[in-house]
């Protein structure tokens, strides 16, 4: 019999960080493969490296820095490797990913003592790093090229929210199904179908909470609507802007990470809010044609600042 | 659950576990040899004891005395007192406490309190349920009359009866509804009594449907009490969450249950209120949940206060495997034991042997600040918040935080992906607060009395001088200064 004390409670959810993470992982996956599918085995070659230098980064920074907070096994270098690449373009050079996947891990966490102390997001700190450092790689959206279908020629070289920057026009010229399958020049990871199938799976196994999800995609969605029946031409429409871009890896995958955002309810709701907001007045009146990784960052570095003003009121306050 | 309407705030669902335990009627323990009883079965000041080594007792007797805050004990059985000194208690921590040995008379004799049955006044009830020992046996083991007599100058609007028993694995409550229905019924009819309150509402989770139902046919004559089935929801069983379950209010801060017009009281203690009043029968015998993974035949047990936890589980068919963890109480609020020769007291709802496989992983991993002890915390605190505040010493900030509120309830570190320690955190903080707020006031009194001892000091001193200066007068007076002698001035 063990004499040790211990303290209450003597039963536990189960739940584990490293579970999370793996769920997490599990809810990319689709859209990763599919993603791996439409760009071939260059768009492999770059997940797989991203992931091989965000391991090492991570061991190495654990071996150097003996207080370093979390674990190898938590599998928290894997989650940002996987955010980094789903967000670059499919046939982005392998090293400058991992170089990037190296940013992000020595960068965006552990400088700041590991697992959980980080105040930005490390996949994102890490995207903007390389959109500024490498702004033409990072701009280069090679077609997709799909094993077993033969594509028309019907792809430009620019991504939705490129074209319509460029080009001032909101007409698109693909269908509704190869929209929502993703079927486009764009990002590895930005099929909105698939997106959507492992987020809402996350949200029903509770690993993500909707708060942030529904607030982020309101955010967006209600401001392009009413600029979007104001300027029907020049400005994408709302479901297009919904489905384009990383706006729903960004709702579902990164703006739900637990470290860099609010912990209150209510707080989650203006975090949401906020993300989507700014991810809009990026798109359409900001440089970059897409504003997921700064409006995330910006976001991010509020966060604290949301968090206390959003404070529960405690049982029998009284205010 | 993702978004309904929950009627407290936060909280988590638990498994449950309570069919290991809820399949087999009461058992009435045989009479053991040897009991224990301890003058302290609650936190408060210890009971008086009026007996001495050598006494011979009979089943009823008086053997203690409470005050305020400590009830009476009775011999649950009739034996021999052997001896008045300290053994080892089931308490957080372990240790001593001063206890009644006793050793048992295989025959029983009774002897019950002098009641009058048909008392209506109200005070003359609560004398009878103070003289009978009865504490509440939900958690809290404070002595019923206490809390009762606190509602004489109060209006109570709602009798709240307390039949949630949201802890998993605890089936003690919900048995004592199905089979002893008549006794809870009866209770709070004299409650209702003794309160003045118009109505009372029996509250059961709804995980005991047969409770509910054989609680509805047993007061199905009685208008003005209600029984509530609430959702399955730990802390439902909380009286601040019950309260705010049943009567869609909260007790404001710092104010009592009294000061909402509600009155909280647990189903068993109800049953023993019953017996007290009914047939003059003091508190000697509790029903006891015995449970967990690592027990042959987990069941509950009637068992006299004062039996060891070793002869209980004995009665249970013993061991079957190696108890990593004995829990006294729930999983989700109980503390371990290390030493199972330790008797129960009237507090004592449930003993849990648990397995390894039971038991929360040991290691703790950062936090990622997913928020989940925020979302679960029944009083709307910042569980990770508070924590780190506490982990870096920080407790006054720590109590601005409103760790005062927290019911450490567990809910926060059951949830928590990180496995972190949150309840351990709180106790910490909470025991450690009233420590420096015991030596506060220890020292402010030491400085008090210092002050007005040197006060004191001076006083005399300076009355001295006068007196001094007053008699030199007087001499001064009465006889002519003294001139010195040649020898003097010599020297």
């Amino acid at each position: 019999m063990s004499t040790l004390l211990l303290s209450a409670p003597h039963i536990h959810s189960g739940m584990t960080v490293s579970r999370l993470m793996r769920q997490v992982i599990l809810g990319l996956l689709p859209a990763l493969v599919f993603g791996i599918y439409l760009f071939g085995e260059q768009a492999l070659l770059l997940v797989v490296a991203s992931m091989v230098a965000a391991i090492i980064s991570e061991w190495l920074c654990q071996k150097c820095q003996k207080t370093t907070i979390g674990r190898l096994r938590d599998g928290s270098a894997i989650v940002t490797a996987l955010l980094l690449v789903m967000s670059l373009p499919p046939h982005f050079p392998w090293y400058l990913g991992a170089f990037g996947a190296a940013v992000a891990v020595i960068l965006g966490k552990q400088v700041y003592g590991g697992l959980g102390q980080n105040l930005f997001n490390p996949a994102m700190l890490a995207r903007v790093v390389l959109l500024i450092s490498f702004p033409v790689a990072m701009t280069s959206w090679p077609a997709p090229e799909p094993l077993f279908i033969n594509l028309a020629d019907a792809f430009t070289g620019a991504t939705t929210l490129g074209a319509v920057m460029e080009t001032g026009s909101s007409e698109i010229n693909t269908g509704i199904i190869t929209m929502l399958l993703g079927i486009a020049p764009g990002s590895l990871g930005e099929s909105p179908l698939l997106l959507l199938l492992g987020g809402i799976w996350m949200i029903w196994k509770n690993v993500i909470d909707w708060r942030i999800v529904v607030s982020l995609i309101i955010g967006c969605f209600i401001p392009s609507t009413i600029a979007w029946l104001i300027s029907p031409d020049t400005i994408l429409s709302p479901l297009a802007q919904l489905s384009s871009g990383g706006l729903l890896l960004a709702a579902f995958f990164i703006a739900t990470d637990p470290v860099t955002s609010p912990t209150t309810p209510k707080g989650r709701y203006w975090y949401g809010l906020g993300c989507g907001l700014l991810i809009f007045l990026i798109r359409v009146f900001g440089a970059y044609p897409e504003g997921v990784a700064f409006a995330i960052l910006l976001m991010n570095a509020v966060s604290p600042l949301i968090e206390s003003c959003t404070r529960q009121r405690l049982y029998g306050e009284i205010k | 659950m993702l978004f309904s309407h929950s009627l407290i705030k936060g909280g988590v669902h638990p498994e449950g576990r309570k069919q290991l335990s809820n399949d087999n009627d009461i058992m009435r323990l045989p009479a053991p040899k040897r009991l224990y009883i301890s003058l302290k079965q609650h936190t408060g000041l210890p009971a008086t004891a009026v007996v001495r080594a050598g006494d011979k007792v009979i089943a009823g007797q008086l053997i203690a005395t409470g005050s305020g805050s400590s009830a009476n004990l009775h011999a649950p059985q009739s034996g021999v007192v052997l001896k008045i000194a300290t053994h080892r208690a089931a308490i957080p921590g372990g240790g001593e406490e001063l206890m009644i040995h006793m050793l048992c008379d295989p025959e029983r004799q009774n002897s019950s309190l002098k009641v009058d049955n048909d008392a209506k006044d109200r005070v003359a009830l609560i004398d009878i349920i103070e003289a009978a020992g009865v504490v509440g046996m939900g958690g809290a083991v404070f002595p019923a009359a206490t809390k009762i007599r606190s509602t004489l100058n109060k209006q109570i609007d709602t009798l709240l009866i307390n039949g949630c028993e949201c802890e998993p694995y605890l089936t003690c409550d919900d048995k004592v509804m199905r089979e002893q229905s008549v006794e809870v019924i009866g209770g709070i009819r004299y409650l209702l009594q003794a309160t003045a309150a118009p109505k009372a509402i029996i509250g059961i989770e709804d995980n005991k449907p047969e409770a509910l139902q054989i609680l509805t046919d047993a007061a199905s004559e009685d208008s003005n009490i209600e029984i509530k089935s609430l959702p399955t929801h730990y802390p439902m069983g909380s009286a601040k969450q019950f309260i705010q379950a049943l009567c869609q209010v909260e007790v404001p801060k710092g104010k009592r249950s009294t000061d909402v017009g509600v009155f909280v009281q647990n189903v068993a203690t109800c049953a023993a209120i019953y017996n007290a009043i009914r047939y003059g029968k003091p508190m000697t015998h509790r029903v006891v949940t015995l449970s967990g993974g690592a027990l042959e035949k987990p069941m509950n047990i009637e068992a006299p206060i004062g039996t060891l936890i070793s002869e209980l589980v004995a009665s249970c068919g013993g061991l079957k495997g190696t108890a990593s963890r004995i829990v006294i109480g729930g999983p989700m609020m109980g503390h371990t034991i290390s030493n199972m020769h330790t008797p129960i007291i009237k507090g004592t709802s449930g003993i849990l042997f648990l397995e390894e496989s039971e038991l929360p992983q040991k290691n703790s991993s950062p936090c990622v600040s997913c928020g989940r002890c925020v979302s679960v915390c029944p009083m709307g605190l910042l569980p990770n918040a508070m924590a780190e505040l506490v982990a870096n010493d920080d407790l006054e900030a720590s109590s601005e935080q409103g760790l005062n509120s927290c019911l450490l309830c567990g809910s926060c570190a059951f949830i928590c992906p990180a496995s972190l320690p949150l309840t351990q955190y709180f106790t910490y903080a909470k025991d450690e607060l009233g420590r420096q707020r015991k030596m506060e006031n220890k020292a402010q009194l030491a400085r008090r009395l210092n002050q007005q001892r040197s006060e004191r000091l001076a006083k005399e001193a300076t009355e001295k001088a006068a007196q001094k200066a007053a008699k030199k007068a007087q001499r001064g007076a009465t006889r002519p200064k003294r001139t010195p002698t040649t020898a003097e001035q010599e020297i």
